[in-house]
């Protein structure tokens, strides 16, 4: 069956790349294979507060994952050609970074993937626009709408999320309650 | 007789640039000309009497109203004869019939910033492109590059443009610093470059050598068939023999054995003229195929491409 999956696929470096950027979820994520650059950064979430920021180092720790993209966007607004950028961790957070370098203008040769850690989805609902993370079922009740969602193969890049839909019989029902309180 | 496809045409003005350079502007004569993408190209096709010629040209402009194409013509040295002829005998009145009209080098939509390099007649893709660009207020800067004496003429054709954004250069792009520049664009850039075979590779390595992924560097290989040793292709359908001379490609052979050949831009950017090999040695001078695909050796683009070996089976 077809999906639209981000194109995950085990980390290596890419000798074309001039400076070379490693974001990972967790300090347990291996650096990419291949012949290793002489300079490299590697940004890693620490997932703690008692981290301080140190920008003149080639091993940055952050505090959390939102420490880390907003930083990640400020850093790519102002790179230039020939940065390489790979990520590792769970499907959620490579879904945040594709969606921060897309928004930066990097294409395919520049954004790499790693295969995602553990098999939880970020679920969107189509009915009211909830976001869901760490969703590791083929179904949810929604939070926002209490809709039975069930998770689509359909990969929003833009949304960063599987879409989840409801049932139409339950859309229906769901619909009745509503009006009918 | 299926009917011709394409756009019957005259040319309705010429204009002479430099000594090598002309504008053509083509006039419809029946319906409008289809909408112009900037980076398209028209293939065309006019006739001496004798001989049927088939080159394929960047458009420059589309009038508004849709009667009117300019394309310009450089007078190619190793010509097989198409671009001289428009030079001396191309004037007011002359039929020309516009074959096919597709974009192979269509501006990237979603780049937040467009570097466009060209040198001598490749800056004519590129004239479509300022003027989109500039329409929709987009980031762009274009390095033009030419010999000294050719100078005026191009300035003289940018002259219109924002000329804080377009640059003519006499130097060569590694006396200028085109490296630096490169180095420095932004991540999001994308560059476009077209020009001469020498020209193209210096791009092509500089850009490579700067770190641009493959997805941001688009290139169009402008180029005019050569001639070479002339062969022989077996048809293995009819069981037929073309002979390919010197100064023809083997395409235009085909075409003028009355064998039913695909073919689009006539230039060895598009493909669609594949065919396959079954027996011989393709000597390949395309930019299309694939390492792989050329290793295989059983694909060959008839419209630039020639054969190593005296004879070439076709599955034709």
């Amino acid at each position: 069956m077809g999906t639209s999956e981000l194109p995950y696929r085990p980390l290596t470096f890419d000798p074309d790349g001039r400076r070379h950027l490693f974001v990972r979820e967790n300090a347990t994520q291996a650096f990419p294979e291949g012949e290793q650059p002489a300079v490299f950064e590697v940004w890693t979430i620490e997932h703690s507060s008692l981290i301080k920021a140190e920008s003149d180092t080639c091993d940055v720790r952050m505090r959390s994952a939102a420490d880390l993209l907003e930083r990640l966007a400020y850093r790519l607004s102002r790179e230039k050609v020939g940065l390489r950028l790979y990520a590792a961790g769970r499907p959620a957070f490579l879904a945040q970074v594709a969606k921060v370098a897309d928004g930066a203008g990097l294409c395919g040769g520049e954004i790499f993937l790693d295969e995602p850690a553990g098999f939880e989805r970020r679920v969107f609902c189509v009915h009211c626009d909830t976001l869901h993370d760490g969703v590791s079922g083929d179904t949810l009740v929604c939070q926002g709408c209490a809709t039975e969602l069930s998770v689509r193969d359909h990969y929003s890049r833009a949304l960063g999320a599987y879409m989840g839909a409801g049932e139409p019989a339950v859309v229906i029902e769901a619909m009745e309650a509503a009006t009918h309180g | 007789m299926a009917e011709r496809m394409g756009f019957p045409a005259s040319i309705e003005r010429v204009e002479s640039l430099t000594p090598t350079l002309r504008r053509f502007v083509l006039s419809a004569q029946k319906q409008t000309f289809p909408p112009v993408s900037p980076g398209s190209y028209a293939a065309l096709e006019f006739e001496d009497g004798e001989k049927v010629y088939k080159n394929a040209y960047s458009i420059v402009e589309r009038s508004e109203d849709g009667r009117d194409l300019t394309v310009i013509v450089r007078l190619a040295p190793q010509s097989r004869g198409g671009s001289r002829f428009l030079h001396e005998k191309g004037r007011p009145g002359l039929p020309v019939w516009v074959g096919s009209v597709a974009n192979l080098f269509p501006i990237v939509k979603t780049a937040r910033r467009h570097l466009l390099l060209s040198a001598g007649i490749g800056i004519t893709p590129f004239l479509s492109y300022l003027k989109k660009l500039r329409s929709v207020g987009a980031d762009y800067t274009l390095h033009h590059f030419c010999r000294a004496e050719e100078r005026p003429a191009f300035e003289a054709l940018l002259a219109d443009q924002d000329q804080v954004r377009v640059f003519v250069h006499t130097e060569l792009p590694s006396e200028v610093g085109l490296a630096d520049w490169l180095q420095d664009e932004a991540i999001a850039t994308h560059v476009y470059f077209c020009g001469p075979e020498g020209f193209m590779k210096w791009v092509e390595e500089t850009t490579h050598r700067c770190g641009f992924a493959p997805g941001k560097a688009h290139s169009e290989h402008f180029f005019v068939p050569e001639g070479g040793r002339p062969f022989e292709v077996i048809l293995a359908r009819s069981g037929r023999r073309v002979a390919v001379k010197a100064d023809e490609t083997l395409l235009e052979a085909l075409e003028q054995a009355d064998v039913d050949a695909p073919c689009m831009c006539r230039g060895g950017a598009c493909g669609a003229c594949a065919v396959t090999v079954l027996d011989g040695q393709a000597d390949h001078r395309d930019h299309v195929l694939t390492e792989a695909e050329r290793a295989s050796g059983n694909v060959i683009l008839t419209c630039v491409s020639r054969a190593k070996t005296d004879t070439l089976t076709l599955d034709l």
